[in-house]
């Protein structure tokens, strides 16, 4: 089978400090997976703050370099693609979505004009009529329509709207991977299920592969097909989201389920 | 019996308004309010974004500040007799009990720490006029407060930079229990932490409020959080509080459609069965929904509910619901 996205023995190493006495951090260090092309799945990347799961999530969108080791889209070396049409190509195919909408949207720029630009440039829409056929299409697929985002802007949302509008925007170039950032933790609890259950629907109705990274184990737990648990740059589990968050073998791995709070446990009693 | 309460919040109206352009807008935050908290006890506040839980819990600890103002109500603090709100009474009076009697731990440490302050400066700046003695003395009971939250005397001549999150709201919540408060408001104090060092710090605040036999009011969305920690619950919607009662028995059976929503969706892991989101967006606090404001999120929602507001009453032994469909329990 063919891969969508294979890595192999991944590492980021920064160098912080002086000229004299550099001191090496390495971000992320020899992570290996490989996600089909055939099989769309929900491959999530479970860490803590510092574990270099947003420096994975940055090469793989081609943001920064790897420092060593593979990192190949369709067989094709991300690091190796230069010029521009080649870049607009490899952006069409992955896109990103942030963990804060309000952050990832100009403030002073309306939801449409937004929409209808990343419509004509990586939707292939090119006359008005087929821009906004596009665009109420895809932002119907999210649960919303084109009136409601027509000239709002991005505060006039809520944050499960405007993550909505996040997806629509990164649907809009037709996709094959999503790379999401802590896409629900900003998101509020009663809208958080449906944004996760829209994931799914993306990837069984549209076929698309999704990254999902995330610190809460539960929603891992709920829509991920595999899982890969990392602590300081290194992969410590990996494996079918089932087996390992049901029973975790890496004692890093026990101690993050352990710290789950269960919504059943009784409360201490004093 | 039961003691009387520590903080008694009765029908408490905070409203933001502005005025600009001759155009006059008024947003209600919080309306209506009421509710007790007793001595020794964990109250947790329930809700999501723009529910007004924070405005609530400024309110109630007097830090109302043009556009907000309070409108009506009151919220009664046993050692502050005579006033209804600590905005209420005179300055003197409400920086006396400041820290002493009442403190706050805010959810960005950072932002409670001056960075430009080693932390024994904080301390000093924080606590040094609540507590007489020397020095020397004052100096060894931080030390000794410290050791509570488990961490060393070393701390003290580090910059809040120096230290991990969790460690710096370690530090905020040593400087909040150091005077022994009889009552402490936390809001969000756990949600920028790591899984791992949340657990740790709950635990810390839990023996703490043991210790020190104050009250908490306790802020957060997570309800994780509550089911672990809190011993009441009350859960808010766009201003107002929908379902009160103890954290088991309002996990175990939620009453109202809002609280039984958000129990529900919560995934747990061991457990496939798929979990529905709300429809419809969070309510427009300019512009809130006429009668009860969840009506139209509602999936059970009766004529009624349209134009009237439901009282919060109580259905059975310590609980409150306000919701026309549940009754007598």
């Amino acid at each position: 089978m063919a891969a969508l996205l294979e890595l192999t023995d991944l590492s980021k190493t920064y160098v912080l400090g002086g000229l004299f006495r550099p001191r090496r951090v390495e971000a992320v260090k020899a992570v290996s997976f490989r996600i089909e092309a055939e099989r769309p799945e929900i491959f999530t990347v479970i860490g803590e703050s510092g574990s270099g799961k947003s420096t994975l999530a940055r090469m793989i969108l081609g943001v920064i370099p790897p420092t060593s080791g593979h990192l190949a889209l369709e067989g094709e070396e991300i690091s190796g693609i230069k010029g521009r049409t080649d870049r607009l190509a490899f952006m069409a195919k992955v896109q990103p979505i942030f963990q804060n909408p309000f952050e990832a949207f100009n403030p002073l720029k309306t939801l449409d004009r937004y929409l209808f630009m990343t419509a004509r440039r990586f939707g292939g829409a090119e006359s008005t009529e087929a821009v906004e056929a596009l665009t109420d299409q895809t932002l119907r697929r999210v649960g919303l329509s084109l009136s409601e985002a027509r000239g709002r802007f991005p505060h006039e949302l809520s944050g499960g709207q405007l993550q909505r509008v996040a997806i629509a925007r990164a649907l809009l170039s037709r996709p094959k991977l999503i790379v999401a950032d802590e896409p629900v933790s900003m998101v509020d609890a009663s809208l958080r299920m449906s944004i996760v259950n829209l994931f799914q629907a993306l990837r069984d109705d549209l076929g698309i592969s999704i990254i999902y990274i995330t610190h809460d184990l539960a929603t891992a737990y709920y829509i991920s097909d595999r899982v890969t648990i990392m602590q300081r740059g290194q992969v410590v589990e990996q494996g079918d989201a089932r087996a390992v968050l049901a029973a975790p073998r890496h004692p890093y791995s026990r101690q993050l389920l352990d710290a789950v709070l269960l919504p059943d446990a009784p409360p201490q009693t004093p | 019996m039961t003691p009387p309460p520590i903080l008694q919040v009765k029908d408490l109206r905070a409203y933001f308004r502005t005025k600009a352009f001759g155009v006059e807008r008024e947003v209600k935050a919080v309306d209506g309010v009421s509710f007790d908290v007793r001595r020794n006890e964990i109250y947790g506040l329930a809700g999501e974004s723009s529910s007004g839980k924070t405005t609530l819990v400024k309110t109630i600890a007097g830090l109302v500040k043009p556009p907000l103002e309070i409108v009506s109500g009151a919220a009664r603090f046993d050692f502050l007799p005579g006033h209804d709100t600590i905005h209420a009474a005179p300055p003197k009076e409400a920086a006396a009990i400041r820290w002493r009697k009442l403190s706050y731990i805010m959810q960005g440490s950072m932002n409670v720490l001056n960075p430009l302050r080693r932390v024994e400066d904080s301390f000093s700046d924080f606590a040094r006029r609540h507590i007489e003695g020397s020095g020397a003395s004052f100096r060894a009971a931080v030390v000794d407060h410290l050791a509570r939250v488990r961490l060393d005397r070393a701390v003290l001549r580090n910059f809040p930079h120096e230290l991990s999150g969790g460690m710096r709201q370690r530090v905020t919540i040593a400087l909040a229990t150091l005077c022994k408060p009889d009552f402490v408001i936390a809001d969000e104090p756990t949600t920028a932490l790591d899984v791992v060092v949340q657990k740790e710090v709950l635990g810390m605040i839990r023996s703490i409020q043991q210790e020190i036999g104050s009250s908490v009011l306790f802020v957060t969305h997570d309800m994780g959080v509550h089911a672990h920690l809190t011993d009441r619950l009350g859960v808010m919607y766009a201003g107002r509080i929908v379902e009160e009662g103890p954290t088991r028995q309002i996990f175990a059976r939620p009453l109202h459609p809002y609280a039984k929503h958000l129990i529900a969706s919560l995934p747990r892991i061991g457990d496939d069965a798929p979990r529905a989101g709300l429809d419809g967006s969070p309510p427009n606090m300019a512009d809130p929904p006429s009668g009860c404001r969840f009506h139209p999120r509602c999936p059970v929602a009766v004529e009624a509910c349209r134009s009237l507001a439901p009282p919060l009453i109580t259905v059975a032994p310590e609980r409150r619901v306000a919701c026309h469909l549940v009754e007598g329990v």
